[in-house]
């Protein structure tokens, strides 16, 4: 079952990528014209990011886009990340009024740069993600807004591809996603990526293999039926006056992204509107994996804990024909798959060895069902590294392509039991209430 | 146990499904490896058809060679020239003309107009998208035709073509546009039409629409740089809805010229603070380094008084956002505004601060934010 659910999946998946690779390229910009395109804040939630605020701030203030204000938020961070930004961007402190229709930790300060005046930044008392988020949602004045990690490197016109659909689209933009690519070990100069490489070391190159996927089939299948329940939070933009209405982001939550993105949907289906939430395999930016097994192992079962808070908190959708495609297809899907998915497959490796010691199943038997299970993961994860070479030659190094060749077959044998286990830990978590997002080390760009 | 339990055939499926799925996972493994070796062999093979292409190019564009001649000899046949020819002219990179030139030589719009007769939304979107680039206009009534298409991509594609062209059929049609297209479209409408600069006197019938959409749209249209003909037309809207006024106040903003002032004046006591923020945003533009050398040109001493007369009582409004903008506008009129700014240092000491910093360092260029 599960793997027939993937399986719809990735058909839907290499329709909509096709979809949008026929799409012929359109200018935002003629002219004058530009002076109408819609603005967007770019929002930068930052908690102890000394080591790269800066260099994070100089690659979005360089964005081809002619609309552009760049607001980061520091959320009470206690090293020097305040001090750097004020130190290299000669910030100012300034008097502004705040819309604060959104509730907030306490905002210390207001600063804004004078050598660049696209660019403020926020103080604020520590509140988390979430609260840094709705801070830079309440401030910000431009119809749109891009929530991104600090430590995300945007591409030069994702912006401009993002905003083309946004203004193109025949309904409501409410939110748009795009796609997340592994930046460690790519060749990077003046804060843009000039060569993708494959990271040397096989636990970030295990997870380029995995966000292909993850991207390439499963967002964009979901986006082909305007069910897509997750907009990464390292990339998403936002209709902020959407935002506002479903009153932010939730601060209760490690999955503040997939939590926006649900309520979204709510509150559109809520008020009949004619509506689109999207992913676009386009418009990419880069984002550091963590190297090392403990910090992967946080960062997924933080992600787990995310998904279980949102269906918790979003209980009522899910089997809910009122809420479309979402509540009768996606909501249950992540719930059976992707929530339930880990126990179950677990609990199936256990019975599967039980029976076998028990002699219940032959030895054939227990191999051959095993079998089913791997070649149908190396499918799914080959048939997504086909549509990436058919559409996004992302990785130019012939050898770095046959690697992710071997990297798909690879992650069938210990990656993926591994990382069910990690998203275990991350159910265990919520039963035992943990809210704590954890430790992530940061490195230099 | 289970063998007996569910008999042999449970097993044999599973087996010939694996040996099915086994061979699947072959078949991609090889369409992938196929892939990357040809995508490398083209590439490197590309790179030198390119430099090729482009020495060609330049000779004929630089006349030393004639056109029969280089057709033959940029072996027109291959399916990658006309992509390059394409890219070319999308980066600006050569002529256009010559590009389009070679391009119709070479039998690509033959093959284009046959495209046409496709079914398939993304084959004439994408015809029309590469005619764009390479300015050709063939069989435009079968273009204006598509401006009305069923299909999204399509009539924008149609739209984006024609604009480009400035065919004055969109004078004729933009009331059609506006209320054949959705809502939602409405800032690519007019982005795309604001570039096609249709003549004041071709808004004539948005403006005069008892529609709000395209009334609306028609003041945004009036704001084009330098078309000081507007502001006449402008001003009669000033008793409009707030949406409406507040457009009036931004197109001004966008002309950017001190004749500008006088409905600005007219209008700084709206009753709609977003309309005064909006009227400081404007004037901010207006005394903005690039037209203030116009405003010192053309105006008198009187003129730049007016604007910061103006400033001085947004300066006092009572909402924050409009006193922000007006001392933001004051640091764009050099050394007259920084005078005016320092008379409020006692009463705002914070925004006067930023205000006189963001003076000396050039003032503020509301067009980027």
């Amino acid at each position: 079952m599960i793997n027939l659910g993937y399986l719809i999946l990735l058909f839907l998946g290499i329709d909509e990528v096709l979809f949008h690779s026929r799409k012929p390229d359109f200018d935002i910009c003629d002219r004058e014209g530009c002076k109408l395109v819609p603005g967007i804040t770019i929002i930068v939630p930052a908690y102890n990011e000394e080591k790269i605020i800066s260099e994070s701030v100089i690659s979005l203030l360089a964005l081809e886009y002619p609309k552009l204000e760049v607001l980061v938020v520091n959320d009470g961070s206690s090293d020097n990340t305040l001090e750097k930004l004020k130190r290299n961007f000669k910030l100012i402190e300034v008097t502004r009024e705040i819309d604060e229709k959104i509730d907030t930790a306490p905002i210390r300060a207001i600063y804004n740069s004078i050598e660049e005046k696209r660019l403020t930044v926020l103080d604020k008392e520590n509140g988390g993600k979430a609260d840094a988020l709705n801070a830079g949602v309440n401030y910000a004045r431009t119809d749109l807004v891009l929530a991104i990690d600090a430590d995300t490197l945007v591409e030069k016109d994702a912006l401009q591809k993002l905003v083309r659909k946004y203004m193109r689209t025949d309904s409501r933009v409410v939110a748009l996603g795009g796609i997340v690519r592994v930046l460690n070990n790519c060749q990077v100069v003046s804060s843009e990526v000039v060569k993708a490489k494959l990271p040397k070391k096989f636990l970030p190159g295990m997870q380029v293999m995995e966000y292909i996927r993850a991207f390439l089939f499963g967002r964009s299948g979901w986006s082909r039926i305007n069910s897509l329940p997750i907009i990464s939070g390292a990339f998403g933009l936002f209709e902020r006056e959407s935002l506002v209405d479903i009153g932010g982001y939730r601060t209760t939550t490690v999955g503040e992204d997939i939590d926006a993105v649900v309520r979204l949907h709510k509150k559109m289906k809520k008020d009949e509107e004619n509506y689109d939430i999207s992913f676009l395999p386009d418009p990419v930016c880069w984002t550091q994996v963590p190297r090392e097994r403990k910090t992967l192992s946080k960062q997924r079962a933080r992600w787990q804990r995310g998904l279980i808070e949102t269906l918790t908190y979003n209980k009522e959708m899910i089997f809910n024909p009122k809420y479309g495609k979402l509540g009768v297809f996606a909501l249950p899907f992540f719930l059976f798959f992707e929530l339930l998915g880990p126990i179950i497959e677990i609990t199936g490796y256990f019975m599967f060895i039980v029976f076998f010691l028990l002699g219940i199943f032959s030895l054939s038997y227990f191999l051959l069902f095993l079998a089913v299970a791997v070649i149908f993961g190396v499918l799914l994860s080959l048939s997504s590294l086909l549509l990436a070479e058919l559409t996004l030659k992302r990785y130019e190094d012939p050898i770095d392509r046959l690697k992710l060749l071997a990297l798909a077959v690879l992650e069938n044998f210990g990656y993926r039991q591994f990382h069910t286990i990690w998203r275990i830990k991350g159910t265990i978590q919520f039963l035992q209430k943990e809210t704590k997002w954890g430790e992530m080390t940061r490195e230099e760009i | 146990m289970i063998h007996n339990l569910l008999g042999e055939w449970v097993f044999d499926l599973v087996y010939y499904f694996i040996i099915l799925l086994g061979i699947l996972l072959l078949v991609i493994s090889v369409v992938y490896i196929f892939l990357v070796y040809k995508h490398v062999k083209e590439r490197n093979w590309i790179e030198k058809r390119k430099s090729y292409w482009e020495n060609l190019l330049k000779d004929y564009e630089e006349g030393n060679i004639e056109k029969k001649h280089l057709i033959k000899k940029l072996d027109y046949k291959n399916e990658y020239l006309r992509d390059y020819l394409i890219e070319q002219a999308r980066k600006e990179g050569f002529n256009r003309g010559v590009l389009r030139d070679v391009y119709i030589e070479c039998g690509y719009l033959l093959e284009d107009i046959d495209r046409l007769k496709s079914k398939k939304w993304y084959k004439k979107a994408q015809t029309f998208s590469v005619w764009k680039h390479l300015r050709i206009l063939t069989n435009d009534r079968y273009v204006v035709y598509h401006l009305l298409s069923q299909n999204n991509e399509v009539r924008l594609a149609a739209l984006d073509l024609l604009t480009i062209h400035r065919h004055p059929i969109l004078k004729k049609k933009l009331e059609d546009i506006f209320v054949f297209y959705s809502t939602h479209v409405d800032y690519y409408l007019n982005v795309k039409l604001m570039a096609a600069e249709i003549p004041v006197g071709g808004l004539e019938q948005l403006i005069r629409s008892d529609n709000h959409r395209l009334k609306k749209t028609g003041v945004i249209l009036l704001g084009r740089e330098g078309e000081k003909d507007s502001i006449d037309i402008l001003k009669k809207f000033k008793d409009e809805p707030e949406d409406i006024r507040c457009e009036v106040v931004k197109s001004i903003g966008r002309i950017k010229s001190i004749y500008g002032l006088d409905i600005l004046k007219e209008m700084k006591k709206d009753d709609s603070p977003r309309v005064r923020k909006e009227i400081a945003i404007a004037l901010g533009k207006i005394s903005h380094a690039d037209s203030f050398e116009e405003l010192q040109k053309v105006s008198t001493q009187e003129r730049t008084d007016d604007i910061i007369s103006i400033l001085h009582e947004l300066v006092n409004d009572e909402n924050t956002e409009v006193r922000l903008n007006a001392f933001l506008a004051l640091t764009n009129l050099g050394k007259k505004g920084r005078e005016k700014i320092e008379d409020y240092r006692d009463e705002y000491p914070g925004i006067t601060k930023e205000a006189l910093l963001k003076s000396f360092s050039g003032g503020v260029n509301f067009d980027t934010i």
